[in-house]
């Protein structure tokens, strides 16, 4: 198909060169342009990653000797409290994110895509912002803002409601309730640029055309927006779902997984066990868990989102 | 209706609008406000309550500390050098191989793009020391190398530009230049590269971040106070039961400015890609 | 087609030689060096205070004089956690770990797993043998590991009441109070009346047991028993415990999410607190860089104590220097580190210059030492009274389950603190769930 066959004095585009054996070569190029990925993961990242699966089979304290213990360290987190609390926090966590941030996101820069807006660079940057402060800061600010006694959102709230101050970091529920509120507040205007850069990509002639059917800004969004949206949106909520399954900073800045173990997620619980702990046996176990349940809901998600089945419409 | 209801309508809506934006942008921004305005107070009135968006005795004490009593300089600019290069390489080979899985069929595909896909999923402290075993293993310990190399290449990023490119690339332009003789690099480079623009901004300005703001790896692999990068430098100035909050305010503004700047640099990327015009379908 | 099932193979061989190559590659140990006997030396120190690295660059220099050794420093400074974590794993990976690893008290523990000291640090316990008595055990005691020494102690934690004269004037607090119930009585009264506290704990969020650390040791209490085994299920537990509970809740004792940060801070700044029972670093730590608007204002007492028993003083921190083994600077980092914190003019230097507490019974009686005055406490003779307390010490045991022990007696403390268990029910359930997790 990239044979030349018309023989011309003149050509829009350089002259290519003359490739023997062209078939095979363009069979090649794929693998050729994913495979600077492959070096490195059979590099860097699969030795490793056996290796951790191999570990979850051993007691292993880091230095010195390991010690088989087969399935035991499976058994082990499935009758751990802990490992469930860090579950089920970690649920808590991946809703709020797949649930509450992305929609909320995908808002926001739809707003921010209005024709017209003016001063969309500088809101754009704003949103950004929260990314770019170092964790020990936010957590600072944020005990700030949370605290019982001297914390900025009691005193708002006992000013504009007049209730009592809220326990935010010492109360089991209102501690995860401080997280999300973190989280949404780091993360929210992050996700409005991948959201952007796909909106952009959006043809004005299909809202126009929608308009001209009548349709409103609901409307459009709904029939336009999010069609057109699919693969980003996908993407988006797919990564943000692996990311908030793994989530350790937030939890681990603000509570430090307390109080108690109520905001430990899964990643902090593996963190632990491996380097506070000594145990990384246990460790790679759990974060063997981990993958197989990320992999497999992924996969749901994936297929929920057509991801693999957009082409070939 | 009135010939004018419509446009008052849209301007009701577009106040509306503005105000809602306005007070996302506040929430967003103040606590910076608050961090910007901290490093110029003096440490012992960081923590007055209640907390004050302007310094009442402004000083620029804790940023001439900073660059006199510890090295910020230099973990500023090991940083910047170390996220430039290796955000630099990463936006190419996302690109590439997002496009390889985008744009072609190939034998083995579905396994590969499984295989790199599921890599996301690995906790990473699970594989921290193996890594880490290995870099020593290969002189790579306390290099700067093993701050990139490995990373140049995520699955995330190869994620990512597949979707963008799915979305906006129609194969009738790949096609096309395909006819007109274009080699299959040079349609990567001269066709799809345009097109995605936004993407590979947003691309550059994730991995910029996560090589910037990468703590635990460097921490393990770095053990020369001399190489450190930013968040390692920061992190010494909170001790055990003392913390240099002034210079940590400080550092971490100034920390800040590389990727906002990133970031301002980007916008126009990040706004315009060249959208094909041909309706799809 | 052949090139993919080719590039498949290819790949798969690969993944299997690099799945191999690392567990191989991590079973093999790095060889004994060469030890170093004399001449230039450059020896690595981590640790997470940079008060250690001055103090130790300082003396070096004047060891350096006199020595056959000529000592360069390569410093390292990473929060207490995060240090010991890069310590740990640079002996994993054999990856040129530091000669002089200051390991924090807390995170000690992390070393005594499975025999990781025996197998990293030096054994001191015969080099120190004919010195030992000459300093107290009770700090020894916290840096041993299977009955072994390890590390050095590099300070002495005393704890004492600081307190503000003024606010006790202002709010007609009694002076003398004597025991920990009458703080209580007492505090109750000004809290209500002025909203004012007689003390501060931070909220053990499930990783902070200072407070309750420091009552339960003056009490007479210890978390582990010589040989390891967990005390924590005792009486002097649940007083402590129950102190700490009762404090909160009458208002004698102010509770905050972030004891070093913002709350804690606006604490101490606002005045709602008339004192602090703390240990000796709190001063220059906190006191004296948050709040230097206050110098002269405060002033160091005894504790208030246990009606039912227990010390004048508690213990609280500590930082253990360890030497690690097998490297070509052992030796010289053991001639060093004997230097700074074995020898009397050590111990008299390190207070004179970054204000640690000895550890040395003869440098107690230093001149120069009981004469030192503080400005921040108004030029009161702090070391005389540090000195009255350093006797009565409770000795500290330490046991590769601390990690766990904090976990689960914060997580219980965080339930007590809010009303949602008893404190005798705290301390049953903490101990029940730490045994379970000591295998």
């Amino acid at each position: 198909m990239a044979q030349l066959t018309r023989p011309a004095p003149e050509r829009v585009l350089p002259r290519a060169k003359p490739r023997r054996n062209s078939r095979q070569y363009r069979a090649a190029i794929p693998y050729l342009f994913i495979s600077p990925f492959y070096i490195l993961y059979v590099l860097f990242l699969l030795g490793p990653t056996v290796y951790a699966i191999w570990l979850s089979l051993h007691e292993w304290a880091g230095i010195g000797p390991s010690r088989w213990v087969g399935f035991s360290n499976y058994t082990r987190l499935f009758r751990d409290t802990a490992f469930h609390q860090a579950v089920i926090n970690t649920l808590w966590y991946v809703g709020a994110s797949v649930f509450i941030v992305t929609p909320l996101a995908l808002i926001v820069a739809s707003a921010l895509n209005t024709r017209g807006l003016r001063g969309r660079d500088i809101f754009r940057m704003a949103y950004f912002a929260p990314m770019v402060l170092s964790p020990v800061v936010v957590s600072l600010i944020f005990t700030i803002i949370f605290d019982q006694n001297f914390g900025l959102l009691n005193a708002a709230l006992r000013g504009l409601i007049g209730i009592k101050p809220v326990n935010w970091l010492g109360s089991p529920t209102w501690a995860k309730v401080a997280i999300i509120l973190l989280l949404i507040w780091r993360w929210t205007g992050y996700l409005v640029i991948y959201f952007l850069a796909g909106l952009q990509a959006v043809p004005r002639e299909l809202y126009e055309a929608a308009e001209i059917d009548g349709a409103g800004p609901l409307r459009k969004f709904r029939e336009v927006t999010v069609p057109m949206l699919k693969p980003v949106t996908a993407f988006v909520s797919i990564t943000v779902f692996i990311g908030a399954a793994q989530i350790f900073e937030e939890p681990y800045i603000l509570t430090k997984g307390g109080p108690g173990q109520s905001t430990m997620s899964i990643a902090h619980f593996i963190y632990r066990a491996a380097f506070l702990r000594e145990d990384f046996g246990y460790a790679a176990a759990a974060g063997v868990l981990l993958f197989i349940v990320v992999f497999v809901l992924t996969r749901v998600l994936a297929h929920f989102f057509g991801v693999g089945r957009e082409e070939r419409a | 209706m009135t010939a004018q209801s419509p446009v008052t309508a849209r301007r009701v809506k577009m106040a509306g609008l503005y105000a809602v934006l306005i007070i996302l942008l506040l929430v967003a921004v103040v606590p910076l406000l608050w961090a910007l305005s901290s490093s110029f107070k003096p440490v012992s009135e960081i923590f007055v309550y209640p907390p004050q968006l302007w310094p009442s005795h402004g000083t620029l004490q804790n940023f001439s500390d900073l660059f006199n009593n510890v090295p910020f300089p230099r973990w500023l600019w090991t940083s910047l050098w170390v996220s430039i290069v290796a955000t630099a390489v990463a936006v190419f080979f996302c690109a590439l191989g997002g496009y390889a899985f985008a744009k072609y069929r190939f034998p083995g595909q579905r396994i590969l793009f499984d295989i790199m896909f599921s890599s996301m999923m690995i906790p990473f402290a699970v594989i921290l020391i193996p890594l880490f075993v290995e870099m020593a293993r290969i002189g790579w310990a306390d290099q700067y190398v093993a701050l990139i190399v490995p990373w140049v290449a995520p699955a995330f990023g190869i994620f990512m530009m597949r979707q963008f490119i799915v979305q906006s690339v129609p194969d009738e332009v790949i096609e096309a230049a395909r006819i007109d003789g274009a080699s299959e690099f040079g349609i990567f480079l001269r066709v799809v590269l345009p097109i995605v623009r936004p993407a590979l901004g947003a691309l550059a300005v994730w991995n910029f971040l996560n090589s910037y703001n990468s703590f635990l790896w460097p921490l393990v692999v770095l053990s020369t106070e001399e190489r450190f990068t930013l968040p390692l430098g920061l992190n010494s100035l909170v001790g055990s039961y003392s913390r240099e909050y002034g210079l940590v305010m400080a550092g971490t503004i100034l920390a800040a400015v590389p990727t906002l700047l990133l970031f301002f640099f980007l916008r126009k990327q990040l706004i315009e890609g060249l959208t094909v015009g041909s309706v799809k379908g | 087609m052949a090139l993919a099932r080719r590039d498949l193979l290819k790949y798969g061989a690969l993944g299997a030689a690099g799945a191999l190559t690392t567990p191989i590659l991590a079973g093999c140990g790095g060889g004994t060096a060469r030890p170093i006997t004399s001449g230039p030396v450059t020896l690595k120190l981590w640790t997470n205070d940079q008060n250690y690295i001055d103090f130790f660059t300082w003396y070096a220099r004047k060891v350096s004089a006199t020595s056959r050794y000529k000592y360069t420093l390569e410093p390292l400074v990473q929060d207490a956690e995060v240090v010991s974590t890069k310590t740990l794993a640079a002996y994993a990976a054999h990856s040129n770990p530091p000669e002089l690893p200051g390991i924090e008290i807390s995170q000690f523990s992390r070393f005594m797993k499975a025999g990781i000291a025996e197998t990293v640090f030096v054994d001191v316990t015969d080099r120190i043998a004919n010195i030992r008595d000459e300093f107290f055990e009770s700090r020894w005691a916290p840096y041993q590991s299977g009955g072994r020494q390890y590390g050095m102690e590099s300070s002495f934690p005393l704890c004492v009441y600081y307190y503000r004269p003024d606010l006790f004037e202002k709010y007609k607090i009694p002076a003398d109070l004597d025991t920990w119930d009458d703080v209580l009585r007492v505090g109750k009264q000004v809290h209500d009346k002025h909203g004012v506290s007689l003390g501060v704990i931070g909220q053990p969020n499930g990783t902070d047991l200072t407070w309750m650390g420091i009552l339960f040791q003056q009490r007479g209490g210890q978390f582990f028993d010589k040989d390891g085994n967990l005390t924590l299920d005792s009486k002097e537990a649940v007083d402590a415990a129950q102190l700490l509970v009762d404090g909160v809740r009458s208002g004698a004792f102010l509770m905050v999410s972030d004891f070093y940060g913002g709350p804690g801070s606006a604490a101490l700044k606002q005045g709602r607190t008339a004192g602090y029972f703390m240990p000796d670093w709190f001063e220059s730590f906190i006191l004296r860089s948050t709040a230097p608007e206050l110098s002269g204002k405060w002033r160091m007492r005894t504790m208030p104590r246990f009606a039912s028993g227990g010390h004048a003083t508690s213990v609280w921190g500590g930082t253990g220097f360890c030497v690690s083994r097998n490297m070509a600077g052992t030796e010289a980092a053991w001639e060093l580190l004997r230097q700074v914190y074995l020898t009397e003019d050590g111990q008299v230097e390190r207070f004179k210059r970054i204000h640690f507490l000895p550890t040395m019974k003869k440098a107690w009686e230093n001149k120069d030492l009981l004469n030192f005055t503080d400005p921040y406490l108004g030029g009161q003779h702090s070391f005389r009274l540090f000195k009255e307390l350093s006797t009565q010490a409770p000795t500290q045991y330490q046991s590769p389950y601390w990690n766990i022990m904090t976990t689960e007696l914060a997580i219980a403390l965080d339930d007590a603190l809010a009303g949602r268990k008893t404190a005798a029910q705290a301390i049953k359930s903490a101990s029940k769930s730490i045994t379970s997790q000591m295998r």
